[in-house]
């Protein structure tokens, strides 16, 4: 049994220019228990499916397909059911944990209300609740910290109480957009252990967005490489890195390596001014005639005409 | 070996903080190096271990508290304003190169700044530009925008752009590829190894990616809370790291294959305050290895060619 | 959380190129508020240069006999209690509103965008005693001050144009010197020191466009306080003396007659109001129209 289901999700977004197509055709299947990364380079829409699933798009987004979580639509959910979604049965943690904190209240209280919101105790049971959250999530001497300011934490330590809330209703998917991006390496593996541990203990699933390769392979069993608002290769991590079919996955795995640059010509298109036929040929080394034409189909989880070949 | 192009000797910069400055936040306790020409020094460390900081130093930018800087044995650091002849010869490559290029210049003004301070671009100033923005392998038809309007890598290369118009000899970089995507990273990195094959150029890299820095560097130190705790040639740094806090930095580098086996040295904590760093070795309250002596004694670096600061 | 979208970003297209006067027009455009100021404000300059042309009478003659009279089609606004058109003063005294508005507001804001300037970049102790001074200025209400200046002068209209210039240039001194300490702090001014630039370099080149923006915006909404402080100085017989045709005095003029003849006052304050209206119209069009922040809202 799938836990999301995405399917053919299509999303636009009306801007002056014109209909942007940000999302063409995604599909996506996450199973119970499983971790899935998203990776690719800015702009390539990775976002907008964490942000399509929380329903959390901007106004002049058009968002069309369907987005199965536990055998309900999430797109056709009223504002209302979709909220009793959004931080019960799926949380999310975002790259820059001091902007999604209010610095006028204290972090106890921040964690303390998302356990109160989640309805699971009562109110005097909160406190309590909150410093177990903090004590689960690592954070030192819970009790004393419960009553600090955001601005006394660290990037690290802010993380931590971003993943305590995300973890209050101990949900069944956690979307996690770029956790790790804006911290410093030590602590960044510290955050990394972190999730591993959390998801292995409580059974959760994981989508990952990131585009660290290196975090991916540390925290996912699956990933998705996504270019240009499509995914261009799927499959089981170990099986991608170590043997990526795609010449955009080879690329973006050699770009920077231990035995130097290579780095990839171009620069990845505007999404208003896509290439005819597949859209990674103008920087692929590889293309042919018929990549310039058609656009290639997702096969056996590889978009590209040639992959047999290689 | 290669000419001395630059050295920095017991470099300090203290910043006062508090209402009445009665404290001191120690940015830079003491740091030396010496960086020659056509070599990269890479100084890494986390945010906030005051390597930006010595960049800035470098450069004169800001003055530092105690200490010289020699550019080929002239002693910047204690001129007032830096001349514009050694201007000339020192450039930098900020991060963040959205912030670092007025957003009401476009590209071509942008571009022609460098010669315009320097009192060159009379006549044939499109000329320049022009070739410039080859240099960088940027289309001419970026000429007429405004840097919003460009992405961060042809941003970052207009960046590069103006740090190499004056033929430098030596640039600091200061995380030049940080904000940039992976593909695009690699491009900058390249460029920037092409312009020292070609010129001999002298980097001062900061950074806190250490994957980039091993493919940069020849020489690398380590950094933590304003001091330098090891120092030494690339190889020997990466693979017999001899402090427990570069140990502890290259085994947190995520690495791709998920299979290869290692065991990692997850460090307790975060960096203490540079307000007030702990007594003894600074490292010691998240050192795995720590001693009764660390916590009294302030360990010396020692060593020829790959010194360490550690009493290990 | 919006700020993760990033749409601005994400969907850059190419954009064509334009000289900045001609988006600034536009955006101009766009913006009623500008619209209607600036064409109030060029409907009024019209008038004051061509005022011999629209004027029926003489502002200064007094029709012996015709004290007092209601509207007609002679004196469209009627006659005050000397005989004299009320129309043709308030066109002429467009002249002198304007006049006032322009100089004050141009010398006030020359004088203390360089005081800003210096005070900003020079910092230290010349910061001090500057920012002091104007904090001086400012401990006392300005139109007092102004009325002290003016009294200890004597009356006369370039007395109230030197009064109104003392008192106001402090507040433009003030922001300029706060815009040049937040424009010496960024990204792009440690750059070009980098690159070997001067310090005036900087100040001329980086700094004064940004600073310029605040300065226009408090010119336009400064030129209707202005008038209205013009007026007032007027109106307690400090500013231009009989027979000139000042707004303010006209209004002082017609007060003994307000309910025998109101139209000796409404006029005036209705072409006082109006100005001042403009004005503060332009302003604050132009301060929307200036905001980097909002202008980027607009372009999403």
């Amino acid at each position: 049994m799938n836990l999301l289901h995405i399917n053919d999700l299509h999303v636009n977004f009306s801007t002056k220019a014109g209909q942007v197509r940000v999302l063409s055709g995604f599909c996506l299947d996450i199973e119970k228990g499983s971790s899935i990364c998203l990776v690719g380079e800015s702009g390539c829409g990775k976002t907008i499916v964490a942000l399509s699933i929380m329903r959390l798009l901007p106004e002049n987004a058009q968002v069309s397909g369907e987005i199965q979580f536990k055998d309900r639509d999430l797109l056709i959910l009223e504002k209302e059911e979709i909220r009793q979604i959004r931080g019960h049965e799926i949380s999310m943690i975002f790259e820059q944990p001091a902007s999604c904190l209010n610095p006028v209240f204290t972090v106890g209280d921040q964690i303390a209300e998302s356990v109160r919101a989640n309805g699971l105790c009562k109110k005097n049971e909160a406190r309590d609740a909150a410093i177990e959250l903090m004590r689960l999530t690592g954070i030192p001497s819970p009790k004393k910290r419960f009553d600090q300011y955001p601005h006394e934490f660290s990037g690290g330590m802010l993380q931590r109480v971003m993943i305590s809330i995300a973890m209050a209703s101990k949900p069944a998917l956690l979307i996690a957009d770029e956790p790790t991006t804006s911290l410093d390496v030590t602590v960044q593996a510290q955050i990394v252990e972190l999730i591993k541990d959390l998801i292995t203990k409580f059974g959760m699933s994981l989508l990952l967005i990131t585009h660290d390769l290196g975090v991916a392979a540390e925290l996912c069993r699956d990933v998705a490489v996504m270019y240009a608002g499509e995914i261009v290769e799927s499959g089981c991590l170990n099986e991608v890195f170590r043997h990526p079919k795609h010449p955009y996955t080879k690329a973006l795995l050699r770009a920077i390596s231990d035995d130097g640059l290579r780095p990839i010509k171009g620069s990845v298109p505007e999404l208003t001014n896509l290439p005819e036929g597949c859209w990674f040929h103008p920087r692929c080394p590889f293309a042919e005639d018929q990549c310039r034409l058609s656009k290639p189909e997702l096969k056996n989880g590889i978009r590209c005409h040639l992959w047999k070949k290689n | 070996m290669e000419e001395k192009l630059i050295e920095v000797v017991d470099l300090k910069k203290y910043f006062g903080s508090g209402i009445f400055k009665k404290s001191w936040i120690k940015a830079v306790d003491g740091v030396s190096f010496e960086i020659c020409s056509k070599e990269t020094f890479a100084l890494v460390g986390e945010s906030g271990c005051g390597k930006s900081t010595v960049g800035r130093c470098t450069l004169n930018l800001i003055r530092p508290t105690a200490g010289h800087v020699y550019f080929k044995d002239m002693d910047i650091s204690s001129m007032n304003e830096v001349s514009r002849d050694i201007r000339k010869r020192i450039q930098v490559i900020f991060q963040d190169a959205d912030g670092t290029l007025n957003p009401r210049m476009k590209v071509f003004d942008l571009m022609l700044e460098p010669f315009r301070v320097h009192g060159l671009s009379n006549g044939h100033g499109k000329e320049m530009v022009n070739e410039l923005i080859e240099m960088v392998n940027l289309t001419p038809d970026l000429l007429g925008r405004y840097p919003h309007e460009l992405s961060g890598g042809q941003r970052q290369r207009i960046g590069i752009a103006r740090a190499m118009a004056l033929n430098p000899e030596f640039i600091v970089a200061d995380e030049p590829a940080a904000s940039l995507d992976l593909s695009v990273q690699a491009q900058i990195l390249d460029l920037m190894r092409k312009f020292q094959a070609e010129h001999g150029i002298g980097y001062l890299y900061i950074s806190h990616n250490l994957k980039i820095v091993k493919l940069m560097a020849d020489k690398v130190a380590v950094m933590y809370l304003g001091k330098l705790v090891e120092v030494g040639r690339t190889n020997d740094v990466f693979n017999c790291a001899k402090h427990p806090y570069t140990q502890a930095l290259i085994s947190a580098i995520p690495i791709l294959d998920p299979c290869a086996g290692r065991k990692r040295i997850l460090l307790k904590g975060d960096i203490p305050s540079p307000l007030n760093p702990p007594a003894g070795c600074r490292f010691h309250t998240r050192c795995p290895y720590r001693m009764k002596r660390c916590m009294i004694e302030e360990p010396a670096l020692v060593g020829d060619k790959h010194i360490v600061a550690c009493h290990l | 959380m919006s700020g993760r979208i990033q749409t601005s970003k994400m969907f850059q297209k190419p954009i064509v190129m334009k000289p900045y006067a001609l988006e600034l027009l536009n955006f101009i455009k766009g913006n009623c508020r500008v619209m209607v100021g600036c064409g109030l404000i060029f409907f009024l300059f019209l008038i004051a240069v061509s005022a011999p042309l629209i004027a029926p009478n003489d502002p200064i003659e007094q029709h012996r006999g015709h004290y007092l009279q209601p509207p007609s089609w002679q004196y469209p606004f009627g006659t005050d209690d000397l005989g004299r058109c009320i129309f043709s003063r308030l066109v002429y005294g467009t002249q002198i509103s304007l006049l006032i508005s322009v100089m004050v507001v141009g010398v006030t804001a020359i004088i203390g965008t360089s005081i800003g300037l210096i005070s900003g970049f020079a910092g230290g102790a010349v910061d001090e005693v500057l920012m002091r001074i104007v904090d001086i200025l400012l401990a006392f209400p300005g139109l007092i001050l102004a009325l002290v200046i003016a009294g200890l002068l004597g009356p006369g209209l370039f007395n109230v144009m030197l009064a109104l210039a003392i008192v106001g240039w402090t507040g433009y001194a003030r922001v300029v010197r706060g815009c040049v300490l937040a424009e010496k702090e960024k990204g792009f001014v440690e750059a070009t020191r980098a690159l070997g630039g001067s310090k005036y370099y900087i100040m001329f080149r980086h700094i004064m466009p940004e600073v310029l923006a605040p300065v226009i915006v408090m010119a336009a909404l400064g030129m209707g306080g202005t008038i209205l402080s013009a007026s007032a100085l007027g109106f307690l017989g400090l500013g231009s003396q009989p027979p000139a045709p000042e707004w303010g005095s006209m209004l002082n003029e017609g007060r003994t007659f307000l309910q025998l003849a109101p139209y000796c006052t409404i006029f005036p304050g209705l072409a006082i109001m109006l100005t001042v209206l403009a004005f503060n119209f332009l302003g604050d069009g132009l301060r929307d129209v200036m905001d980097p922040w909002k202008k980027k809202r607009l372009e999403i």
